[in-house]
């Protein structure tokens, strides 16, 4: 098929050398391309990079199959082969990354992927991403979100199947409403090292606070872990065998793990407060801190976080 | 990377997803679309209904799960592209929807475009759950909401394909239902902490705007992309008079509006060369939200009517940040990356609290406890590729954390900084093609943790290995992180472990298996503090235990060309410590509240079976069951009812295309 097909474009290649194409640069534009490739063809218009081939006005290496796959001379003249173009199913993750950032790389959300987790892990565009073949609605996805990331993350969808979730196996959440897997900014969070892939909404803010708003603040009285160590110091933000996606299955052990009066620790170092006397911890009621301290990540009216 | 997708795309085919409908990727319609004029359509719609049977807590089904009966869409997709890409007011447009119409977790995504000339993006969705207040095994706790929460995203950018873009945004998001709220509070101060308040339930309303506005241009080489968005905020809830539970009186009235706006802005800079690329974000927010509440009533046992406070005031938390990247390119092998971050944030401003006892008022003005951070950390990163097969990187983080606390008017600041050493590792090997090995590991130290739970020495390990060869992908992976915090009278350590394995494999074109397991583990142990009945503290500590065992399985069979049929299978399990009682038999303390609260065995598991049959070329009929099945081994039953259920679920619909 392949020599077929060869042998049916070489007067192509020549009549493009003849009119004086850009034969030292080897490209010979994407309507060759189509002869072997139809599948892919066929469907090209649907995708965002057909707009490249319909402006007609973008450079030969700017422009549809080649602007990805490199010039395809001298594919054209071997009659195929994964040797003699840029075939991503061979070639190196750096090298699949240089070629998608020449043109996706100056842009926010991708800015730090050159030193991103997945980078490191050899995890690139294409792992994720199905250019040809993407049944997803948008960005090209190789799956719907989250499968994509399930394919490795297999232990975040075990997290996901909790009893107490984030909805995102029911499609109420994208991984991507939290997480920028291209590689995020430095966390405002925590000491500023750690977690190293998660989104900030509303300028730099944790990416819980888009949606549970009010919890943002500014308090008069702001319970100071919140602000300074994030929402998981005290949730697993995924899933949790324990409601409210809690750390701990009871809050009082949670709570006193902090408010014990170690000393050393919290906003003056002399130990977070610890519980008072009247507080009798064999008591249900005293268990669940968050009965009356109800507006725990923060209040206006009370420093102990009663209303 | 062709067999990678194959694989990504067949597994997705069967993913072992978590609701049984709407039925998922099963082809309805011709495979190109129709071709109308010079745009091709495709579109496919799910119409069914759902049927349900629970036992057991219908709370705790509405809380986990919380599907229903009735008809509704399930799912929806169309799709409109230009063949020739020049349409006449547009290029693309994409729908897709999700249980619109009844489902509690709904959502529908809007793309249009003009190739060069604009791109519009929106989503909306909608969560709807019941939750009980559950804040431990079998109690109720605070924050009891029946909550619908709606949010829609809309951007609008305007040369899409231009070195000149405009974009214009707005999301929006509102949460309503009923909230757990101590209404019968005073004003508190630590000398001023004598009221016992009382909870009570009320309706509140959570509402956000947000809108944005922003350009990216070039300038000197640099690509600059910059933002300039507006957060408004409201929030109001109301109670009326009456008595709660316990027979107190609440206030006749609170009306708490609790409002603000949250301007920002942000700015990006980007330049990518051959041997360097150089990237920046500054941004800077200024939250400010402004409140009051007034309650009138009986208070602290005062004659009813005789006291009215008012509690009004501003608040401010300007926030700035930094962040500036570098990375050379040295050799076609070796990448150095420096970045550096600052993070500045302070909350300040004024409040004001005003008690009005007709026989002696009382005026206090209460600023804002001041909490002031600056973070400044770097990290830098060298990666080296040695060969084609092996790859290293390497790098070291330094943060330094400086805090600055007022707890009191007039009060000195307190300070205080903690610096974080922290150094970071890994290598990649592809031994053989279809195997790649990735470990990674982290260590560090912290001199000043905040609490006696955040990170001070620790460690974070991760091994994963993996093969990929056509249809079929194998992993295995293992991770750890330890974190021990000592402190003068007793230790804080936490260790959690995570083993796991996932396998998709595609044999046949009619046969497809997706398997994963995991073992999470997680003990904690905790130096406690507390008081027991008596004035007398009692020091001692806790040991938490948690070992949750977790496996998803799903095979799918296409039977013959017209049916398919997939099997499921979840499994969440936490064994625990291994006691067979609540009260433990010597781990942890040895004082049973805290035994009873240390590990909490439960398991939950959902089977699901779906089955899909082709009845002409445009539609497809499905039917589907799955069952939710919920189960605590250590229900006390102290306050509220077992929560254990059974949920039956099922539904049936029409997947057809026009």
């Amino acid at each position: 098929m392949k020599t077929r097909a060869g042998v049916f474009l070489l007067p192509l290649v020549f009549a493009a050398a003849a009119a004086g194409a850009p034969q030292t640069s080897g490209f010979v534009g994407s309507e060759p391309c189509k002869t072997c490739h139809a599948d892919v063809w066929q469907k090209f218009y649907k995708n965002p990079h057909y707009k490249s081939v319909a402006s007609g006005k973008e450079a030969p290496e700017n422009t549809g199959c080649e602007s990805c796959h490199g010039p395809g001379g001298a594919h054209l003249a071997a009659h195929g082969g994964k040797a003699t173009i840029a075939a991503f199913s061979v070639l190196e993750p750096t090298e699949i990354l240089d070629r998608c950032l020449r043109c996706h790389g100056e842009t926010l959300a991708r800015a730090n992927i050159r030193h991103s987790s997945h980078t490191q892990a050899g995890v690139v565009c294409t792992n994720c991403h199905s250019i040809h073949k993407s049944p997803a609605p948008r960005f090209l996805l190789a799956n719907n979100q989250p499968e994509v990331c399930y394919g490795c993350h297999a232990d975040v969808r075990s997290q996901f199947s909790m009893p107490f979730k984030h909805r995102v196996n029911e499609g109420a959440l994208v991984c991507t409403d939290c997480h920028n897997p291209h590689g995020a900014y430095q966390p405002t969070w925590r000491n500023g090292e750690r977690p190293r892939m998660m989104d900030q909404v509303m300028a730099a803010d944790e990416p819980c606070l888009k949606c549970h708003e009010e919890k943002r603040g500014p308090f008069v009285f702001e319970h100071p872990p919140v602000r300074v160590e994030g929402c998981e110091m005290c949730h697993f933000p995924h899933g949790s065998p324990n409601s409210r996606l809690l750390r701990r299955p009871v809050v009082f052990t949670m709570c006193l793990e902090c408010h014990n009066g170690a000393p050393g620790f919290g906003r003056a170092r002399l130990g977070d407060p610890v519980t008072p006397s009247t507080h009798n911890m064999r008591l249900p009621l005293y268990q669940n801190c968050t009965n009356c301290h109800s507006h725990i990540h923060g209040s206006n009216v009370s420093v102990f976080f009663l209303q | 990377m062709k067999p990678a997708i194959v694989v990504l795309l067949l597994a997705g085919s069967l993913s072992a997803q978590q609701t049984v409908a709407p039925t998922t990727q099963e082809p309805v319609g011709p495979v190109r679309g129709d071709n109308v004029a010079e745009y091709n359509i495709v579109n496919s719609f799910e119409l069914g209904d759902r049927f349900d049977s629970i036992g057991g807590n219908l709370d705790s089904y509405r809380s986990q799960v919380n599907y229903g009966n009735g008809p509704r869409l399930l799912a929806s997709f169309f799709s409109i592209n230009s063949r020739d890409g020049h349409g006449k007011f547009f290029d693309e447009i994409v729908i897709t929807t999700e249980g619109l119409g009844n489902d509690p977790y709904e959502s529908a995504v809007l793309r249009i475009s003009k190739n060069r000339l604009y791109r519009f993006d929106m989503h909306w969705r909608l969560n709807d759950y019941y939750n009980p207040g559950l804040v431990s095994a079998g109690q109720e706790g605070g924050n009891f909401r029946d909550t619908q929460f709606t949010a829609q995203d809309d951007d609008l950018v305007l040369f899409p394909d231009s070195k000149y873009k405009f974009f214009l945004g707005y999301s929006r998001s509102v949460q309503e239902g009923p909230e757990l709220t101590a209404t019968d509070g005073q004003f508190e101060t630590p000398a001023l902490a004598t009221v016992s308040d009382t909870a009570t339930f009320t309706s509140l309303r959570d509402a956000r705007n947000e809108y944005r506005v922003g350009s990216e241009l070039e300038v000197l080489g640099f690509r600059i992309n910059w933002m300039h968005g507006w957060e408004d905020f409201k929030q109001d809830y109301f109670v009326p008079p009456g008595t709660d539970a316990s027979g107190n009186v609440v206030p006749a009235e609170q009306v708490n509006p609790y409002h603000g706006t949250s301007p920002y802005w942000r700015l990006g800079i980007f330049r990518n060369r051959k041997r360097y690329s150089v990237n920046g974000r500054f941004t800077y927010a200024d939250a400010r939200r402004a409140f009051v509440s007034e309650q009138t009533g009986l208070l602290g046992g005062i004659t009813p009517g005789t006291l009215q406070e008012v509690t009004m005031g501003n608040g401010e938390r300007p926030e700035a940040t930094g962040n500036l990247t570098f990375s050379i390119f040295l050799t076609p092998k070796l990448t150095f990356t420096d970045s550096t971050a600052v993070y500045s944030v302070r909350t300040e401003g004024n409040s004001e609290y005003l008690q009005l006892n007709q026989a002696t008022g009382q005026f206090i003005t209460q600023y804002f406890l001041y909490l002031g951070i600056r973070t400044l950390s770097n990290q830098a990163e060298l990666n080296y590729r040695v060969r084609k097969w092996l790859e290293f990187y390497g790098g070291y983080d330094y943060s330094d954390r400086f805090m600055r606390n007022v707890l009191a008017q007039n009060f000195p600041p307190f300070d205080q900084t903690s610096i974080l050493n922290a150094g970071v590792a890994g290598v990649r090997i592809r031994p053989i093609e279809p195997v790649t090995i990735v470990l990674s590991g982290e260590v560090g130290h912290a001199t000043q943790p905040f609490t006696p739970k955040s990170d001070k020495d620790y460690q974070a390990l991760g091994a994963r290995v993996q093969y990929k060869r056509k249809s079929l992908l194998f992993a295995a992976y293992a991770n750890s992180s330890y974190n021990n915090n000592s402190v003068s009278f007793t230790a804080y350590s936490s260790h959690a472990r995570t083993y796991g394995t996932n396998l998709s494999w595609t044999p046949r074109g009619w046969l497809s298996f997706n398997v994963d397991y995991a073992k999470m583990h997680l003990d904690s142990l905790g130096g406690l503090m507390f008081f027991e009945g008596g004035d007398n503290p009692v020091a001692g500590y806790s040991l938490y235990i948690s070992n949750l065992h977790t496996g998803n399985a799903g095979a799918r069979f296409a039977l013959g060309r017209r049916a398919d049929l997939y099997l499921g299978y979840s499994h969440v399990q936490d064994t625990g410590d291994g006691r067979s009682n609540p009260y433990g038999t010597g781990f942890g303390t040895d004082i049973p509240a805290f035994q009873e609260a240390q590990t909490f065995p439960m398991k939950f598991l959902s089977p699901v079976g779906r089955f899909s049959v082709k009845i002409n070329n445009r539609m497809r009929w499905n039917v589907g069951y799955q069952y939710y099945g919920y189960h605590e081994d250590f229900f006390t039953g102290q306050i509220t009812p077992d929560q254990a259920y059974r949920g039956h679920t099922g539904y049936s619909s029409l997947l057809f295309s026009f």
